[in-house]
This record gives structure tokens, C-alpha cells and sequence, in this order.
């Protein structure tokens, strides 16, 4: 009985503790966008979202990657998908400008309200943020990035609630956790 | 906005000269993991890198100059719960350590932060192992079985209980001082260094985590200790402290020099 009980605290009590956390927008860090316009790493603050890394001109992993989060997407309910957000950032600030994230928006006819596609505007945070977001990366002699494929799935507050490996693991799992 | 400028650079000048970035290279590494087909030889263009490893007095400056770095103010996001926990308060080293000493228990966010402070950037792991090639005589020294045998030697001890200054040996080739023998140095790419060409190779990267397997595709079959290092930077993650990890920094190398 003080089990359950404790079990019920436990699920309400952290609405308070939450802010005390770690949240993936501690880390400070401006973007270019598809349409150009400048956003930060927090831009979706207050809404459930899917992060994850590319680069654009990726002949393989990363067109799948994002039919992955399509099908993700797809698979949601009309309640979390009105809250649900994808967030894809370049680790290529060269190839990567706000034409080749257009274009790249165009060619998988994602609903643009609801992605961002975006480049650092430093370089040196790119590192920072695969860091945090367990993405390993490596700008490969012969041209293009060599990478893992992780989706992060943030909440409200930008803690990451689920970190898996994107094309390997269950969409369910991450359709499960967003809007957690 | 000329004076915020004009301390900045102070700032940076000051630090230089206190731990002075010195030239290293250029040459060729032959990696004892070469991480794809087209990297068995890796050329490393010549660079800076500072003199010996950041001291607990340079660092604690650092943290009273960007207070976001404090130990009681850092977001968990980039330290773990032992980042400068040798420190008496986040804000003085007390009297059981040496300002002399190398910081240690500092994250990679930390020294990444800590290097673009003073202008600079972590070295690559390539730049690190091309620096650490070299003995006191010798810019490559890995075939020299003596001096590779007493950096085993280190590796094998356990760390002393309180760990010495810096600059305490004499200084390799380049001029640069304890890369062997006292802590063990991040780098910009430590968690990257093993990634190849093509994902689908990812069963390689796991043989390479572990010991011996990894030797199968290796070139300099018996420089175990390049081999020591790697196994351990992979095994860490970014908001890792540890009492025997520190770091100092790198240039590219300046125009005209």
C-alpha cells in the first residue's frame, strides 16, 4: 500500500522537480532554417520532439531517416500529432544552407509547420550538440559524414525522455514516448 | 565595445603566455587503428598546442570569469557529479591541492569551453598521437621499445593518490611536457575516432572495443599504447569526469611562424 502510494507520488511529484533537470536547451546554440530565418536549438520548447542529425547531400542513411520519422509521424494519434515536432540538424554548415534544407523539405513533402530542418551557425557547436544527444560523427577524407542515426525524443521542458537507435528500433517505441 | 574587445584579447594573451602554445609537427601518422581504407597514413599538418596540461590555477580563472562553469552552477547537461570535486569550494582550490597541478575531474563540454575561451580548440586525436610520438630525442619514437615499455610501464600503475605538477619531466622533442606520465587528455574527437567510411561497417567498430580483436586490423601491431589510449577515450562519454582526465588546448598553426 505505501509502495503504491509512493508509486503515485513519484508519477506527479516531478512536475515541479522538472525544471530542475537537464535539458537538452541548456545548451545554447543559433540556427539557419529552411526558409532562412534564424532559430534557436529551443525553438520548439513547450512541445514533444524528435531530434536527430543528417546531412543533406547523405545518399542513404538519411533518406531513410527521415521516411523513419514520416512513419513515426504517421503512426501517431491526431491528439499528439497536433503536439508532436521533428527537429533534423545538419552536421554540414558548407553544403547545408537554407536552399539545400528547402530543397531537401520539398523532395519528402513534410508538413513544414511541424519540422525544422536546420544548420549551426557555429560549427564547433555541432560537436556539442551530437555530444549531448549521444551521436557519434566523423567528417569522413573522402567527403560526407560517417554517423550514427539516433533519434531523441524531448519533452516540454527539452529533457530527453527516450534516446534510441532510428532505424533499428520499433517506431512504436518512439510513438510511445512522444507526447509523454 | 573597443574595451570589451581589448580585455578579451588581455585575457587570451595571458593565458598564452602563462602555458605557451608550441609548434608540433608536421608529419605522418600511421594509425594503429586505421579508421577507413584511405587512412593508414594520415598526414597532420603542423599545429600549436599548449606547453603542458591546464592547471587548476588556469581553470579556476577560467570559472571565475565564466561563472556558468562553477561547479554549483554548471548545468548537469555537460559535468557529471564529481566535475571539480578535488576543489575545496567552486570558486578557491583550498589547501589539499596545488594550483600547479593539472585540473582533472573537468568534462569534455568544460575544456571545449574552457580552450575557445583563449581563442584555441581541443586537439584532434590524430594531433594529440603525432605529438605523443615523440621522445625527448626523437620526433617519432614508437619503435624505440624503451621508451614505449615506460609508457606501458605508467599505464600500469595505478594513479597516485595526489598527482604531481605539471612540467615536472623533461620535455619531448617539440618542446612539449607530460604527455605520457601524468593524466590522460581529451580531445576534439574522442568519441568519433573509431567511426568509418560507411555504417554498415559497424560490426568493426565494436570489435575495436575490445582489446585484441581490434589488432586484426591494425597496422603497427605493437604500439599498444596508442592502442590503450584509443580504447579508453572511446570508452567515454562527453559529461565524464574522472580524477586522472584532463586537457589542454590547440591552434592551427599562425600565418608566418
Amino acid at each position: 500500500m505505501l509502495a503504491s502510494l509512493f508509486l503515485v507520488w513519484a508519477i506527479f511529484a516531478p512536475v515541479h522537480a522538472e525544471k530542475v533537470e537537464t535539458s537538452f536547451y541548456d545548451l545554447e546554440a543559433q540556427m539557419t532554417d529552411q526558409d532562412g530565418k534564424s532559430i534557436s536549438l529551443d525553438y520548439f520548447r513547450g512541445h514533444s520532439v524528435i531530434v536527430t542529425m543528417f546531412f543533406s547531400s547523405c545518399p542513404h542513411a538519411c533518406p531513410m531517416l527521415i521516411a523513419r520519422l514520416r512513419s513515426i509521424e504517421a503512426k501517431l494519434t491526431k491528439e499528439k500529432r497536433l503536439n508532436a515536432r521533428f527537429l533534423l540538424i545538419s552536421f554540414d554548415p558548407k553544403v547545408d544552407t537554407p536552399a539545400a534544407l528547402l530543397a531537401l523539405q520539398e523532395r519528402h513533402g513534410v508538413d513544414s509547420s511541424r519540422w525544422r530542418f536546420a544548420t549551426p551557425k557555429i560549427e564547433s557547436k555541432i560537436s556539442e550538440i551530437a555530444a549531448v544527444l549521444g551521436i557519434k560523427y566523423r567528417k569522413m577524407p573522402e567527403g560526407g559524414y560517417s554517423h550514427s542515426s539516433i533519434f531523441a525524443v524531448l519533452d516540454s521542458y527539452g529533457k530527453i525522455k527516450y534516446r534510441g537507435e532510428a532505424l533499428q528500433e520499433d517506431a512504436e517505441v518512439f510513438v510511445e514516448y512522444l507526447g509523454k | 565595445m573597443i574595451w570589451l574587445i581589448l580585455s578579451l584579447m588581455l585575457t587570451q594573451e595571458r593565458a598564452l603566455t602563462e602555458n605557451p602554445m608550441i609548434l608540433a609537427g608536421p608529419g605522418i601518422l600511421r594509425p594503429f587503428y586505421p579508421p577507413s581504407e584511405s587512412e593508414k597514413e594520415i598526414k597532420v599538418e603542423a599545429f600549436e598546442l599548449q606547453q603542458h596540461a591546464v592547471t587548476n590555477a588556469e581553470f579556476l580563472k577560467f570559472v571565475m570569469e565564466k561563472p556558468k562553469w562553477r561547479r554549483d552552477k554548471v548545468s548537469p547537461l555537460f559535468v557529471d557529479s564529481t566535475y571539480l570535486s578535488l576543489w575545496e569550494s567552486p570558486t578557491r582550490l583550498g589547501k589539499q591541492i596545488s594550483p600547479k597541478q593539472p585540473v582533472v575531474f573537468v568534462s569534455w563540454f568544460a575544456a571545449k569551453a574552457y580552450c575557445e575561451s583563449i581563442g584555441a580548440r581541443l586537439p584532434t586525436h590524430f594531433e594529440w598521437e603525432l605529438a605523443a610520438a615523440a621522445s625527448e630525442a626523437q620526433a617519432d619514437s614508437r619503435s624505440d621499445m624503451t621508451w614505449r615499455q615506460k609508457i606501458l610501464d605508467w599505464y600500469g600503475k595505478p594513479a597516485p593518490e595526489r598527482l604531481p605538477n605539471v612540467m615536472g619531466n623533461k620535455p619531448n622533442f617539440w618542446g612539449l611536457y607530460d604527455l605520457h606520465g601524468l593524466i590522460w587528455e581529451w580531445v576534439q574527437d574522442f568519441n568519433s575516432i573509431l567511426l568509418s567510411s560507411d555504417s554498415r561497417e559497424a560490426g568493426k567498430l565494436d570489435q575495436a572495443k575490445f582489446c585484441g580483436a581490434g589488432a586484426i586490423g591494425a597496422s603497427e601491431t605493437d604500439d599498444y599504447p596508442s592502442f590503450m589510449r584509443l580504447g579508453f577515450l572511446s570508452s567515454l562519454e562527453a559529461a565524464y569526469t574522472t580524477k586522472t582526465l584532463g586537457f589542454r588546448c590547440a591552434k592551427d598553426r599562425m600565418k608566418g611562424k
